[in-house]
């Protein structure tokens, strides 16, 4: 070979190894279950698992679960509490150039309010004034109490005070802007690939309906720029298949492991550095229909609470891949207490049992516990119940296992006897959690009590941190150790695997994946 | 011929009514909404369900919700999926497409795997090819989708790294999905291509062509082919419509994009103008299919007359 072939081999592979140095960014390959795509990536429409890396919301959520400035440098509180202004920056762009400015804010709450629009969660709106009217028919959007004052200025009036709307508004996408721009131009189709503009840390590269969807730095982004090249979302419904893509090196992150193969991973001396969890801020417990006598008797609850023993469920069926709770609090919400839930004590079960005039558990009618029959883990932990409860208390239940449509319909419904759920939260406030918890004990286990209600109201616009804290302590307290509706077991998390390069992301601290953004995502 | 062709082409329209209203009615019967978990599998509130219900007139009763079906179906218009929010036309658009290369990479590989198997043990009966043949196919047969799906996986992907182990895109997604999708109706091809052509080797006009001295090559892929073929094709009509519409399993294993994935998360989701629009393709090409077979016999087989 002659020199000079030689020498510029050297160079050629020298200049590689130095652009792949220089450029640690990389492509991070990760998978959702379902697709992502098209009008998913609307953030008024519904829940948008990646809009907070499309959208620039009034807030940021730090990975600490905290408030920071996102569009909205600043904002001040009116004496009542009841109106925001939000003063917003004025380097914030959408990726085609035009400014971001408070019009967009106003024009997609708006817009997902409009009853036309059928967005799931307009809801979460209807803490701004007029918002509930206008969604249900009854108002109109002039009567919302949203308003740009001019390009950077937003003025927000709220039904009550919220002292957690800043927090609430920045981690929930319905309240994420839209460029009006866009969506009137191309309509529903404004969210495809061609047509699309973002305003978050990435915007869309491409979609490949029911395949993939890949996004990519937003130049125009006025925080810091991510860390990646690209962020790949491969649509992969089955569990197994999404490891063995981790396995075949296809995917950097994986999660909802088949749990028939967490032994291997556990015992595989590469693969169990790589496993990790994140938790997924919702809760299962014991959940009681009242209008299943002998259920309405506050006894009777305390008795199969105390009676079912969650170690053996998460230790069991669920593979120690879940956290006992001790308390309704999930675990990002702060304000959660060690010893809230009852403790697991048969032998005052059944005095109990007795009390309310079943000794023995005779005389006790047959009823039933509701589960998925496409969860197997689900279905265990319910049979896991009906052992604890014969054994504990003599009582027999029996456990249905529903497809799962027919399993919510007999939920919503208060068809339930006994069911294995509870609440959740997105937002790290209670108020998610407690008006989650509400709805719940309201319309499915028609449990009624103004007073609670009373004090909810209160508790949520409270401006005082602790004093509010206090009062959803004592919520939780009557909802748990008083009237025992409700009886904490655990707290849901799932398990994952990531590739050892991959740094900055789940698992590096408390971050929820559902609200979560990929602009600190590292790959070495 | 050409009456008869139209005879059958009306006939279409009451048989994929039928086969629609039945989907509607059942689809209905099933306890459950489309509303009752959104994306990020949240219980929504009563009230937003009530909203979202009357929005889509899901609270109008049900024939004026069924007729009101029908009159968009008449336009061409299919609705649009709860879930997405895309226009099923589009969305079945985008998915057949990809269902029917899947489906007809299938339909290859059982074809050119189970009629030479098949032709193979008639002509060599009772030899180890006869037994070795039988084998492979009552293998094939056995053997569920998903579990050779998850045999190839596991050997051309994550022991030999040849293939990745989903998506779509390239060739190298097709050829798991493919011999996963067409390996049982490959053995089905091959049992009855072999009974069948064993069969026609029985008959005289076989033994006449010998006579003649005609060359075993000549008889076996001219004349005892040829007739053996008949009850195949009637095999092969009624696998390819479920080959072609795309496999549950296959396309849900293989991460393939295509339609049946579609239909049974739709089902799941109680996603009706999704399901209706599947259904109704999918009738639509059982009775087209039906329709080719019987023509495919006049081909074959002289005797048999349409009319």
């Amino acid at each position: 070979m002659p020199k000079v072939a030689v020498g510029r081999l050297l160079v050629s592979i020298a200049f590689i190894v130095a652009t792949a140095l220089t450029f640690a960014g990389g492509v991070f390959n990760i998978m959702a279950e379902t697709d992502i795509g098209g009008k998913g990536l609307d953030p008024s429409l519904g829940f948008s698992q990646y809009a907070p890396d499309l959208y620039l919301g009034l807030g940021k959520i730090t990975p600490n679960n905290e408030y920071a400035p996102g569009a909205a440098l600043s904002f001040d509180v009116s004496a009542d509490g009841q109106t925001y202004t939000f003063h917003l920056r004025e380097d914030a762009y959408w990726s085609d150039g035009t400014r971001l400015t408070a019009h967009d804010f106003e024009y997609a709450w708006k817009r997902a309010l409009n009853p036309e629009t059928a967005s799931t969660r307009a809801f979460m709106l209807f803490l701004v004034e007029g918002a509930e009217a206008y969604n249900s028919g009854t108002g109109t959007s002039d009567d919302v109490g949203v308003h740009a004052i001019d390009d950077d200025t937003l003025e927000v009036k709220l039904t009550s005070a919220a002292p957690f709307f800043p927090l609430y508004a920045s981690a929930n996408n319905v309240y994420f802007p839209v460029p009006r721009h866009v969506v009137e131009q191309y309509g529903s189709d404004w969210t495809l690939p061609e047509n699309h503009v973002a305003s978050g840390p990435f915007r869309i590269d491409s979609w490949e309906p029911n395949l993939k969807t890949t996004l990519v730095p937003n130049e125009l982004y006025p925080l810091e720029q991510p860390k990646i090249d690209a962020l790949v979302i491969h649509i992969v419904p089955q569990p197994a298949v999404a490891l063995s893509k981790f396995e075949n090196g296809e995917l950097d992150f994986a999660w909802n492991l088949p749990i028939g193969e967490m032994a291997r991973l556990r015992n595989d001396p590469v693969l169990s550095q790589q496993l990790g969890f994140f938790s997924e801020e919702n809760q299962a417990g014991l959940e009681f229909g009242l209008k299943f006598k002998p259920l309405d008797d506050p006894l009777v609850r305390k008795a199969i609470a105390m009676a079912v023993d969650p170690d053996p469920i998460i230790q069991g069926p669920l593979q120690g891949l879940v956290q006992r709770a001790n308390s309704l609090f999930v675990r990002n919400v702060p304000g959660g207490r060690p010893d809230v839930a009852l403790p697991y004590d048969p032998e005052r079960a059944r005095e109990l049992l007795a009390e309310a005039g079943y000794p023995g558990g005779r005389g006790f009618p047959s009823l039933s516990i509701v589960t998925r029959s496409s969860n197997p883990q689900g279905l265990a932990s319910a049979q896991s119940v009906q052992a604890m409860l014969q054994a504990n208390l003599g009582i027999t239940i029996e456990v249905e296992a529903l497809e799962s449509a027919a399993y919510y319909d007999r939920i919503y419904s208060g068809n339930a006897a006994l069911a294995l759920t509870g609440p959740f939260s997105l937002t790290p406030d209670p108020y998610d959690l407690f008006n989650v918890l509400q709805g719940q004990l309201r319309n499915y286990q028609l449990w009624d009590n103004p007073e609670w209600d009373a004090k909810l109201a209160m508790a949520t616009g409270e401006s005082d941190p602790e004093k509010r804290l206090r009062l959803y302590q004592e919520l939780e307290d009557v909802v748990v150790k008083e009237e025992t509706v409700f009886q904490p077991v655990y707290n849901g998390q799932r398990n994952s695997i990531q590739k050892p390069n991959v740094s900055n992301y789940l698992g590096w601290d408390q971050r929820n994946l559902w609200i979560l953004t990929h602009e600190y995502v590292e790959i070495n | 011929m050409f009456a008869y062709l139209v005879r059958r082409i009306v006939w279409f329209i009451p048989t994929i009514l039928a086969a629609i209203t039945i989907t509607y009615v059942l689809m209905q019967l099933v306890p459950g909404g489309p509303f009752d978990l959104d994306e990020g599998g949240t219980m929504l509130p009563a009230s937003v369900r009530a909203q979202l219900a009357s929005q889509y007139d899901l609270d109008k009763p049900l024939p004026v919700q069924y007729m009101a079906f029908l009159r968009n179906l008449v336009g061409g218009d299919l609705g649009v999926s709860f879930v997405s929010r895309d226009s099923v036309n589009v969305m079945i658009a985008r998915s057949v497409p990809v269902s029917a290369q899947l489906g007809f990479a299938a339909i290859a590989f059982a074809l050119l795997l189970g009629i030479p198997l098949g032709v193979l043990a008639a002509i060599y009966r009772n030899s180890w090819v006869d037994h070795l043949c039988s084998f492979v196919s009552i293998g094939g047969y056995v053997m569920p989708s998903f579990v050779l799906g998850i045999f190839l996986i596991l050997i051309l992907s994550l022991q030999l790294h040849l293939l990745p182990v989903s998506g779509w895109g390239g060739w190298q997604h097709f050829v798991m999905p493919a011999i996963a999708l067409g390996a049982s109706s490959a053995s089905v091809l091959a049992r009855y291509t072999r009974s069948s052509m064993a069969d026609v080797l029985h008959r005289d006009f076989i033994r006449v062509a010998r006579a003649k001295g005609l060359g075993s090559a000549a008889i076996n892929l001219k004349h005892a082919l040829r007739n053996g073929l008949i009850p195949v094709l009637t095999v092969l009509g009624m696998i390819i419509p479920s080959l072609l519409v795309g496999s549950f399993l296959i396309e849900t294993m293989f991460s393939v994009p295509g339609t049946g994935r579609f239909f049974v998360d739709s089902i799941a989701r109680r996603d009706y103008p999704v399901v209706m629009g599947i259904a109704l393709l999918y009738s639509l090409l059982v009775v087209v299919c039906n329709l080719l077979t019987d023509l495919a016999y006049a081909l074959v087989d002289p005797r048999v007359r349409l009319g």
